[in-house]
């Protein structure tokens, strides 16, 4: 495992704990989605990762060796992004970057190229103060690429982009991750918006681990499927649809809802109903990933 | 280390263009600018003559007040609050965390970034300051006497001093700016701890040991210690603060809070506890005040940098004016060893009739006195083993006096309670006052002085208790109170019979009420402190009491017989035989130059050299006017001279004004261009003339009648309101 947490408990006063007994697994060469809603542990746990907030107990190892013994030589290997973005705001981005390229003793060249992944070519010199919302965000993530770490640890990098900057994002990282193999450790109070590059996930809730797991078993986990059918006239084969799919549920007029059992069964449902002559105007699968993320975090 | 320098080249990045080093170059010569300019517009005339001091020297001791007093510590303020905010504002420290270096790198390379900024507001302000010296003589008029000779040693040893000082200052500030996130308030903190001595100063409160005190106390002592060290002990406290701050400030740091940094696990508790133990142990031994030894010999020796002729220097008893000691200047330099035993008091120095001055010292001490006299100016400094006996007091100067005042305009005479509630606390706080007073190399007066002035300030609080009660004797004779144990205790704090205090003339006064307190005779209380004096027992504490009331009877008798009459009965009532001399000479002389007794002669110059001599204006009244080119007060006085002068114009008077000056050429030009209303003259002999008159000191004014005879050898001043009417009763 790159990071582990191992029942680790933290709180910033004495009585009330932020973090209960909380265990991560971050496989190496991952893209784990760490996720929750706001307030529920996800920035405590960045700083602890990052030893930002020193912990003194056992329980947090990167790497496979204990965190404390490292910091600070680990952050050779790492890029981080807290609380984002930590940007010199008077500084053009050549020198934000040039701050990190000094720390980690990388030649400076490196900056052009993290500017070009990022896209921020032409700005380099331009003073931070001036950059959209988008392009401090994406700056902050070149900071974190400088001296190609072996993991990355971001907290909500996506925060405050449009979709298409979050596209732009989720590509690069996929990018890096597939053709030099970097972890990615990402947070996010938004399940969809990571979701899909992610192959492993964690949810967070008051503190507490609510699952963690890879995608897949994140898919398996709630086996149902829910369907939404909307069709004209049908009203006469109410009683046929009843006695098929016990759990249908009408909703309107003519749409209806149904819940299946596995994938396999979605075709042959559209089979059943053309058979028995019902229009089929839509049939859409219903994302309930979301709806049981919201169901945990509440 | 690794880490230091990468992280010290980081911060050097982030300043960019936060316009600090800008800052500190203009802070830096902001003042050393501002004074050439007032120097400029103000156009002030210079004096021709004066102390030779060094040119860069005096102008750095001009501009180190206003520097080190607000805008140094300004910048420090500023530039601290500055610094930290480029990561507060950024959330820069979670990005510097997150990198490979540590956070004491982080830490102290952002401090040393503004020790840094400190350095650069130094260097600009003394070197632009020598700059701006240099060029001045070709700006403005520079005093002629000033030494341009420049001495790199002074200023650079300034310049540590100031940087140590900082030190503390900037640590306070670091400290504060890292913890607290806001950027006003550790500016608003910084201000008020800058302004904390000024408003303590309020309460008579004095921190030698707090550091912006300690960093203004440069400008009091820019040459440093008095002992030739170059640390003091400001340096050192200044640097075991920085420490000790730094200490708690960088584990606050690291460890977020303060309860992480120092208190979980019990471990960095006993941490804490040591390092502020050894810390407090150390500043505790820096501070503890120092009295300097004693020597084997008494030995008075000196320097006299003077434009005038020194020749001898005179020691004396203060009261009875005895000559102690003696002694001759030979190439501007004086040695002496006094054998006699000397009671630890004040004596009186004389550098001729130029300077009188008191000063303490006692048996087995070395003074070194340095006196300098240029034109007008003049300068004392002593130095050996009593420097802090003779540190210039600043908390003895003439301030408002609360209880003088009250007692002046006979507010609330009747609440007897409230005076001597505020006697009894003015009396505590200036006895507590003296214990706090120390020189810069952390030296406090020795025992028999702190005795000494004890006293002093018991008799003063005395004295005031007992004008209270003559006053409310007088407004409130039937109304009862009780006197307070604290009243009773500042009344027993004093005796009466007290051979030190004799010198202190209020202590004389004292001594005698309390000796004819208990005699009810109807007698004047001259005739009752005569007999007090005599029934005392053989020795010197009768001696000097008989001596100081025999003096001034004689000299406030109003005739011949009466002086000589008091001079037999009592005379030989002295055992020590120098009083007994002393006072007979001053008996002849008073005699010698009473009214009706032939003016002794002179002879003088005038301003074509022609000679005068005194015998020349008989027939006609003569006002003398003695004075010298050096003395101020005479000068304030010429004025109202040459005013009578002319009033007095078709008057049977001639107004003479007399210089002692040594030289004929510097008197010269200060009267050339003088009117005729005052016939100014210089004297050929002018020793003999201050002894033929008893001259001790000037202004001096004589009036001698139209036969040459003597009225007055001490006539009131010409500024005196009822001049005119008792010099016309003389003149007709």
């Amino acid at each position: 495992m790159l990071i582990k947490l191992d029942n680790v408990s933290f709180g910033y006063s004495a009585k009330t704990d932020v973090l209960k007994n909380l265990s991560i697994n971050v496989p190496k060469g991952s893209i784990y989605g760490f996720i929750g809603p706001n307030g529920a542990g996800k920035s405590t746990v960045m700083q602890l990762i990052t030893g930002i907030i020193p912990y003194n107990k056992e329980g947090i190892s990167l790497f496979e060796k204990p965190l404390k013994k490292q910091i600070p030589n680990v952050f050779s290997k790492i890029g981080a992004l807290v609380e984002s973005p930590a940007l010199y705001l008077h500084l053009s981005g050549i020198d934000n970057l040039r701050c990190v390229t000094t720390l980690k003793n990388i030649p400076e060249t490196k900056i052009l190229e993290v500017l070009e992944i990022v896209g921020l070519r032409k700005n380099g010199n331009q003073k931070v103060k001036r950059y959209s919302l988008g392009m401090k965000q994406r700056l902050a993530i070149a900071m974190t690429l400088l001296g190609d770490p072996e993991l990355l640890l971001l907290d909500e990098p996506v925060n405050g982009l449009d979709p298409s900057g979050i596209n732009d994002i989720r590509e690069l990282l996929v990018k890096l991750n597939q053709e030099k193999g970097t972890t990615i450790f990402i947070s996010s109070h938004l399940l969809d918006e990571i979701e899909k590059m992610c192959t492993h996930i964690g949810i967070i809730n008051k503190g507490e681990i609510q699952f963690e797991g890879t995608i897949q078993e994140l898919s398996d986990r709630e086996s149902k499927y829910k369907l939404n059918i909307t069709t004209k006239n049908s009203t006469a084969k109410k009683e046929l649809l009843k006695d098929k799919y016990n759990s249908i549920e009408w909703i309107k007029e003519n749409k209806f809802v149904v819940n299946l059992d596995s994938e396999d069964e979605i075709p042959l449902l559209a089979k059943f109903l053309v058979q028995h002559d019902i229009p089929i105007y839509e049939l859409s699968v219903e994302d309930n990933l979301e709806e049981w993320f919201l169901n945990l975090t509440k | 280390m690794k880490y230091f320098f990468k992280t010290l080249k980081v911060e050097f990045i982030k300043k960019k263009k936060s316009g600090i080093i800008v800052l500190s170059i203009i802070i830096g010569a902001f003042i050393p600018i501002m004074y050439l300019i007032s120097r400029m517009y103000m156009n002030a005339e210079v004096d021709k003559i004066g102390i030779p001091e060094n040119l860069y020297s005096k102008d750095l001791s001009n501009v180190l007040s206003p520097f080190l007093g607000f805008f140094f510590p300004l910048l420090i303020i500023l530039v601290a609050s500055k610094i930290t905010q480029i990561d507060h504002k950024n959330k820069g420290w979670n990005l510097m965390e997150t990198q490979p270096t540590s956070k004491k790198a982080i830490y102290f390379s952002k401090f040393l970034l503004l020790l840094i900024s400190n350095l650069i507001a130094i260097s600009t302000f003394i070197l632009l300051g020598v700059l701006l010296s240099a060029i001045s003589p070709y700006i403005i008029d520079v005093s002629p006497y000033l030494v341009k000779e420049f001495q790199f040693g002074i200023f650079l040893k300034i310049g540590i001093k100031i940087f140590i000082l900082s030190l503390s200052i900037s640590a306070i500030q670091y400290v504060i700016s890292v913890k607290i996130k806001s950027f006003i308030w550790p500016i608003l903190i910084g201000f008020l701890m800058m302004l904390l001595p000024v408003l303590l100063s309020k309460y008579k409160a004095y921190l030698f040991w707090y550091p912006y005190t300690m960093l203004n106390q440069i400008s009091d002592y820019p040459r440093g210690s008095e002992l030739g060290n170059f640390f003091t002990y400001t340096d050192i406290l200044s640097i075991l603060i920085a420490i000790g701050l730094l200490y708690i400030g960088f584990n606050w740091y690291r460890f977020k809070t303060f309860l992480t940094a120092f208190v979980n696990p019990k471990i960095k508790l006993i941490k804490l506890i040591v390092v502020l133990l050894i810390t407090g142990l150390l500043i505790t031994i820096v501070i503890k005040p120092k009295h300097q030894k004693k020597h084997n010999k008494t030995i008075i020796n000196g320097i006299v940098e003077t434009d005038k002729n020194i020749i001898t220097i005179s020691i004396h008893e203060i009261g009875t004016l005895d000559t102690i000691a003696k002694i001759d200047v030979v190439d501007g330099k004086f040695h002496h060893e006094i054998k006699k035993k000397i009671i630890p008091d004040y004596y009186q120095i004389n550098f001729e009739s130029y300077q009188k001055t008191a000063v303490f010292f006692g048996g087995k001490d070395s003074l070194f006195i340095t006196y300098k006299l240029f034109g007008k100016k003049e300068e004392l400094k002593i130095t050996g083993n009593r420097i802090a006996e003779n540190k210039k007091n600043s908390l003895r100067r003439f301030r408002y006096d609360k209880i003088d005042s009250y007692l002046s305009n006979n507010i609330d005479i009747k609440d007897a309670n409230f005076y001597m509630k505020m006697i009894y606390e003015k009396w505590q706080i200036e006895l507590m006052k003296l214990k706090s007073n120390r020189t810069i190399d952390n030296i406090i007066p020795r025992e028999d002085f702190i005795n000494r002035e004890n006293k002093r300030i018991n008799l003063k609080y005395i004295n005031y208790w007992n004008r209270y009660k003559k006053i409310r004797k007088s407004l409130y004779p039937d109304i009862k109170y009780v006197v307070a144990d604290k009243i009773k205790e500042l009344n027993t704090s004093l005796i009466a019979t007290d051979i030190s205090m004799l010198s202190d003339n209020k202590y004389f006064e004292y001594t005698m009420d309390e000796l004819i307190k208990k005699d009810k005779r109807e007698l004047s209380k001259d005739e009752k402190c005569f007999d007090a004096i005599s029934n005392l027992e053989k020795g010197m504490f009768k001696d000097r009491l008989m001596f100081q009331q025999l003096n001034k009877s004689i000299k406030e008798a109003g005739n011949k017989e009466l002086r000589d009459s008091l001079n037999k009965r009592y005379i030989n009532s002295i055992s020590k035989k120098s009083y007994r001399e002393l006072l007979l000479k001053k008996h002849f002389n008073i005699n010698r130059l009473s009214k009706g007794m032939i003016a002794p002669n002179f002879i003088a110059l005038d301003k074509n050299k022609k000679e005068h001599q005194l015998i020349d204006f008989k027939g006609k009244v003569v006002f003398i006017d003695v004075w010298a080119t050096w003395c101020a007060p005479c000068l304030y006085e010429s004025p109202y001279f040459e005013k009578q002068a002319l009033k007095y114009k078709k008057e049977e008077v001639v107004f003479i004004s007399v210089s002692s000056d040594k030289l004929y050429n510097t008197w010269l030009p200060e009267v050339k261009d003088k009117g005729k209303s005052v016939l100014h003259l210089h004297l050929k002999d002018a020793r003999k003339f201050a002894s033929n008159y008893d001259i001790s000191s000037i202004p001096r004014f004589i009036l001698i009648d139209k036969k040459g005879k003597l009225i007055d050898v001490n006539f009131t001043r010409p500024s005196n309101k009822n001049f005119e009417e008792l010099f016309e009763k003389y003149i007709k």
